[in-house]
């Protein structure tokens, strides 16, 4: 392999890598903007220029290949390139394109979104310099929506067209393109149409400034007051990593974060906007169904009358759960540990959650059909306890345990048909649902981003999911929940303080699990034992 | 070299030059035939290196040189594209070329395409050119129905197409990569090089771009030989016979047909006639508006071939000589040039996108009485930062994906550079103090 000198740093490369990507890969910064790991090279922001020994001009870095010279050839007796990023000509050159990208910019950082995690920012004050010999009227164009909840803001855009590469693609439609030439070239959307697919999103996450922007969060808040918390997606099976953005309990964005084993650089709109939904109808305590609407009951009261109501109607062997494909690894457990003590029957089944067909883009990003968004896992937990959703319909009668799925449980006349015939019906839920409105009792348990615990993707990836927001009033987690039900049902002792602890009894009762520790799986996630 | 005789342009504007029949005639064709049949590849590429033809284009890189960097053991089709996207400001030759004479850059064409196994080979024609490419689709058509383009072309075995594209009419598209992107049907922004079109070019397949020039040379070298071909010029260096296109501030200005190695004055004097009503001259542009301008002290004795013109800090380019005599507001000039240029960036890379609109802006703010003496050092080095330093000595240090960036700093730094007093008159009365 081809040794590359990069500074005072000395390492082997496959050849045909370009001097960017080794630089990143030992941590030598080279500023760039149109070089996107994703995405087909440009080499057109000129920002990246190095200095190669033996060639007259400075060469981008994203774009040059590391060759393999002939033993008679090599630099010093022993390098195939050596490479200088911190030279004069190369701050130079830094400094230049800075001032280009700069003289038509509008400056406009108090106000702009993008202020605090902008490459230009970060490259001006580290790279370029403090004044502008700009005195020219500076180029103005309004602001434009480009679809699906895109604005752009041409003044600032720097024509890296990585916007337009991804359209191109990673999502294949291609909407996006540059329009005029020259000074005039800006970002458009292809006459009479309008930026539309599932990923439109992304294009302001991969915007390298303040250019492309997202209406929903555009002017909420500044992003240095953000704490960014890294989690999964659970909106379908794909499992996408994710970057929780919030403040004050409150999220204003999620953004995708970087996990070459799930879903690479990108997040579908879908899974970026969901936090939107879990803010309304949130339940805050206990409430059990009266004649004309609902009462609040204490937790003590709560459980009591779970206990009351299965000694009444036909004892433990009675009871019947629906367990959630949303839920993390922790409650399906515990949910499938309770069953199994309660009874021999298979008593357990999986409540229906919408499921349809993938959705494959032409760069492999994909976008799973079915919205159980833990069902890999939820499976795992209960796998040789759950029956089938129909065998249910056998035995009639006794108290019914129901994990809801986050708004997405189909509520069918089978599922309808099971409750009539239940005598008494718990829901766990974090919000009002059409499931909730169908229970004699209700239990207040996390929401998404409450929760904690681990998921697994249908690639058999089992990532943590991290909670970020407060629980809401008297709300816990589903896991406690089931954990007090267990030793009240059955006179033990719970073993768990928290669902990391759980987690760890996973790790140890089922064999896939014993490799998926909190410790070993980090921030990417880590393989069942037999996939990846 | 007064008894020199036209080579290209003999035909020229002789009735229906433009015809098959009329080049048949005058032994078209033969050099095509004697290269279908009976010379391999190697032969033509070595007779073509050793003749020292240079591309007619502006760069001036061998001819032969380049067909051999064509790999062999590329299973890929192999591609040959003529540039005729002629659009450099004060050239005008390709044109005329084709105008007249369009069967002798056919049979050029099917020389390099058998030198570098071509089956399928194009004209991108400047899309402004809308006679000249029909003409060029009825000459291609003529030999269609004669055997000289199609299946078995002469009663070989070798196959060859020719197709017509008109480009959308933006300068840059001249440029190579440029050229080939548009071809593929898309923008024309130019790719990175490396890897070169010889590697990867249209649909990342082999590619060669020759000149219109260029190719028309071929059938000349073929039929006369390489020697023959050397003994034309001042230096078998750089020899051949040139088109040079005079325009600006001669007598009759046109395209002349002179060796190469020509004086430059001799063009100016003795081909254009000289400078109008006997103005003194100022400064020639000698290569196209992309070549930096040369003074009237610095042209004495001047050849006009690729090295000597090197040597003098400009460029032969594409032969196009723009003369400025003593009336000439240099100011406007320039300011003039880079319009064009800023115009014509294709916005792709940022110092070449910003940079000529910026110097456009400060050069109009000049015309406008409105510079400032600080100006004057911000134009030069806004084109070090577009183009590089034009140190022909260390090369050049252009920051930009494509040539553009050099084509453009270099012409605006010469013009700033040697004329800076004209400048500095422009100065507002407080300024200039």
């Amino acid at each position: 392999m081809p040794l590359l000198k990069l500074d005072d740093h000395e390492l082997e490369v496959p050849k045909g890598t370009r001097i960017l990507d080794a630089a990143l890969k030992v941590g030598v910064e080279i500023p760039h903007y149109c070089y996107h790991p994703a995405l087909s090279i440009a080499g057109s922001c000129r920002m990246c220029l190095v200095e190669v020994e033996g060639m007259p001009k400075l060469q981008t870095a994203c774009s040059t290949p590391v060759g393999e010279l002939p033993p008679e050839k090599k630099i010093d007796g022993r390098y195939d390139m050596v490479v200088h990023t911190t030279t004069g000509k190369v701050t130079a050159a830094r400094k230049l394109v800075l001032e280009f990208l700069l003289i038509n910019h509008p400056l406009d950082c108090p106000v702009c979104d993008q202020a605090g995690e902008c490459s230009l920012q970060d490259y001006s004050f580290k790279y370029g310099q403090a004044h502008s010999r700009f005195i020219e009227d500076k180029r103005v164009r309004p602001r434009e929506e480009l679809g699906s909840g895109v604005v752009i803001n041409h003044n600032r855009c720097i024509m890296c067209t990585r916007c337009v590469r991804f359209s191109r693609e990673i999502n294949g439609t291609g909407e996006l393109f540059v329009e005029k030439r020259g000074y005039h070239s800006k970002i458009a959307v292809f006459n009479g149409k309008s930026l539309d697919n599932p990923l439109a999103g992304n294009v302001a996450d991969i915007c390298p400034v303040g250019s492309l922007l997202l209406k929903d969060y555009v002017h909420s808040t500044r992003v240095w007051h953000l704490s960014h918390t890294p989690s999964v997606c659970t909106e379908c099976t794909a499992g996408c990593s994710i970057t929780v953005d919030a403040a004050n309990d409150r999220i204003y964005r999620i953004v995708s974060r970087e996990n070459d084993q799930a879903n690479g650089h990108f997040i579908c709109d879908a899974g970026r906007y969901a936090f939107h939904a879990y803010v309304e109808g949130v339940l805050t305590e206990p409430l059990m169904r009266v004649k004309r609407g609902w009462k609040a009951l204490s937790w003590d009261l709560a459980y009591r009358t779970v206990v009351d109501q299965i000694d009444r109607h036909g004892g433990k062997e009675a009871v019947r759960a629906l367990a959630s494909p949303t839920f993390p690894n922790e409650s399906s457990f515990l949910l499938g540990q309770l069953m199994q003590r309660l009874s021999d029957k298979r008593n357990v089944a999986f409540i229906l959650v919408e499921k349809g067909a993938d959705q494959t883009f032409p760069a492999g990003f994909k976008i799973s059909g079915d919205k159980g968004g833990n069902r890999r896992g939820a499976e795992d937990m209960i796998s040789g306890l759950a029956t089938g959703f129909k065998s249910f319909f056998k035995d009639e009668g006794g108290v019914l345990l129901v994990m809801d799925a986050d708004g997405r449980a189909e509520v069918t006349a089978d599922l309808k048909r099971l409750f009539k015939g239940s005598s008494f019906k718990v829901v766990l839920a974090s919000n009002v649902s059409d499931v909730t409105t169908l229970a004699d009792l209700v239990l207040p348990v996390a929401g998404p981003f409450e929760r904690e615990g681990t998921v697994t993707n249908d690639q058999g990836l089992v990532q943590w999911l991290q909670s970020v927001l407060e629980r809401k009033g008297l709300a816990r987690p589903a896991w406690l929940v089931l954990a007090e039900l267990d030793r009240l049902l059955t006179g033990e002792a719970s073993l768990y303080t928290c669902a990391g602890d759980i987690t760890w009894k996973i790790n140890r009762t089922i064999s896939a699990y014993s490799q998926a520790t909190r410790f070993k799986l980090g921030s990417k996630g880590q393989f069942l034992t037999g996939t990846g | 070299m007064n008894d020199f005789q036209p080579i290209l342009t003999i035909h020229a504007g002789q009735p229906g030059s433009a015809t098959l029949d009329y080049y048949l005639a005058h032994e078209g064709y033969r050099a095509a035939r004697r290269a279908v049949l009976d010379m391999n590849s190697d032969e033509i590429i070595q007779m073509v290196k050793h003749s020292n033809l240079q591309g007619r284009g502006g760069a001036g890189f061998p001819a032969g040189v380049k067909w051999s960097f064509i790999p062999r053991d590329n299973k890929r089709p192999k591609y040959l594209i003529c540039n005729a996207d002629e659009g450099e400001p004060g050239t005008f030759k390709d044109r005329m070329l084709i105008t007249h004479n369009p069967h002798q850059l056919i049979e050029g064409m099917i020389i390099v395409s058998r030198a570098i196994d071509c089956h399928l080979a194009f004209i991108y024609i400047r899309g402004e050119f809308v006679k000249e490419a029909r003409l060029l689709e009825a000459a291609v058509e003529e030999c269609r129905t004669s055997n000289i383009l199609g299946k078995n072309i002469f009663g070989g075995k070798y196959d060859l197409e020719v197709l017509v594209y008109r480009g959308g009419g933006a300068y840059i598209c001249g440029e190579e990569m440029a050229l080939i992107e548009s071809l593929e049907g898309k923008r024309g922004w130019p790719r990175i090089k490396p890897p070169f079109p010889a590697i990867e070019g249209y649909l990342r397949c082999p590619t060669i771009v020759n000149n219109v020039e260029t190719l028309s040379n071929l059938p000349h070298i073929i039929n006369n030989g390489a020697e023959w071909f050397r003994s034309i010029g001042a230096s078998p260096d750089s020899p051949g016979p040139k088109l040079y296109c005079l325009s600006g501030h001669v007598k009759k200005p046109g395209v002349y047909e002179a060796p190469m190695g020509t004086e430059l004055t001799t063009l100016i004097f003795n081909h254009a006639g000289g400078t109008p009503e006997g103005n003194k001259l100022k400064a020639v542009i000698p290569g196209g508006s992309s070549a930096p301008l040369l003074t009237a002290g610095e042209i004495e004795g001047l050849k006009m071939d690729f090295p000597s013109l090197t040597a003098a800090g400009s460029m032969l380019g594409s032969g196009g000589i723009i003369v400025m005599d003593e009336t000439t507001d240099m100011v406007q000039a320039c300011y003039n040039l880079a319009r064009f240029y800023a115009h014509e960036s294709c916005g792709q890379c940022t110092p070449c996108r910003e940079g000529t609109a910026w110097m456009t802006k400060v050069l109009r703010r000049f015309t406008q009485g409105q510079g400032r003496r600080e100006d004057i050092d911000l134009i030069m080095d806004i084109t070090d930062n577009i183009g590089g330093l034009v140190d022909f000595s260390e090369g050049s240090f252009g920051k930009t994906v494509c040539p553009f960036g050099e084509a453009v700093s270099w012409p605006v730094r010469a013009f700033v550079d040697k004329f800076r007093d004209e400048f500095e008159a422009y100065l507002p009365k407080e300024a200039a103090a």
